[in-house]
């Protein structure tokens, strides 16, 4: 698995983890009454398990099973691969900051924080569908091994 | 024509039930299936690691579902029926089978052995 999944992976599992306990602690307000600020965390809730869990994992996965380029040995152009996930996480960072920014600098700063990050996901999403639109291929035929010589089928 | 049907409050209730059917009882699910499946192998003697927490994140992740899917619109019709604790069991087994399965499939999260 390449080191790029790998961060999508461990960044999407972390985010789907802390994402799945804040609504877990929203549902059990829901039941008891307890807590009636907990539903402040519902966007950061939704956020965390859709963008952050559900969507690193499928980005991550993507990045290691699709077809390669240039005869199987390449990924194509990693470097926005790389863009989307620093933008993406970037984005995530924001959302969960913009609860923190709203109490600090009140609801404007708020939302230019909100904003940044709404356009910094849908950035994250393009340089990524740049990246894996070349790879959206059949696969090349792999090597087979007869003997010392190395054939095609 | 007017679709009075809509605005019973039955549909409004079961909004957050259908929301987390299809991303927690489909889409999670179905990527925990697939992780489960085809990520590396954690060891040769294990290569699912330890199949029994497999199991148990798809019993309580279920079971989670299920619980909050007949209660959730319930106690939000009838309050007073006082059903609505039976979400805290509902919480801690759904948060539990997520926590356990990352948990879990960590360790298979690595590049090719050497």
């Amino acid at each position: 698995m390449p080191t790029l999944s790998r961060c999508f992976l461990r960044g999407g599992f972390l985010c789907l983890a802390f994402g799945m306990l804040l609504g877990g602690i929203i549902l059990v307000q829901k039941g008891t009454g307890w807590l009636p600020s907990a539903w402040v965390l519902l966007p950061a809730h939704i956020y965390l398990v859709l963008i952050g869990g559900i969507s690193q994992c499928t980005l991550g996965v993507c990045y290691w099973i699709f077809p390669r380029c240039g005869g199987e040995t390449s990924r194509g152009h990693t470097a926005l691969a790389w863009l989307s996930y620093g933008m993406l996480n970037t984005a995530l960072g924001l959302v969960i900051l913009h609860l923190v920014v709203q109490a600090l600098f009140g609801s404007f700063a708020a939302s230019v924080v909100f904003t940044a990050a709404g356009i910094l996901q849908s950035l994250a999403a393009l340089a990524f569908v740049l990246h894996i639109w070349p790879r959206i291929r059949p696969s090349e035929p792999a090597p087979r091994r007869l003997g010392r010589r190395r054939v095609f089928e | 024509m007017a679709l009075e049907w809509k605005h019973q409050p039955i549909f409004g209730v079961l909004r957050p039930v259908y929301w987390h059917l299809l991303v927690v009882g489909w889409l999670m699910q179905c990527i925990f299936g697939v992780a489960y499946w085809m990520f590396p192998s954690f060891s040769k003697d294990q290569p699912q690691r330890r199949e029994i927490l497999g199991w148990f994140t798809y019993g309580a992740l279920n079971l989670g579902l299920l619980l909050r899917a007949i209660v959730e619109p319930w106690h939000s019709l009838q309050p007073q029926a006082g059903v609505g604790w039976l979400l805290v069991p509902s919480a801690v087994l759904q948060v539990a089978a997520g926590w356990v399965f990352v948990v879990h499939t960590w360790g298979r999260i690595r590049g090719r052995r050497r």
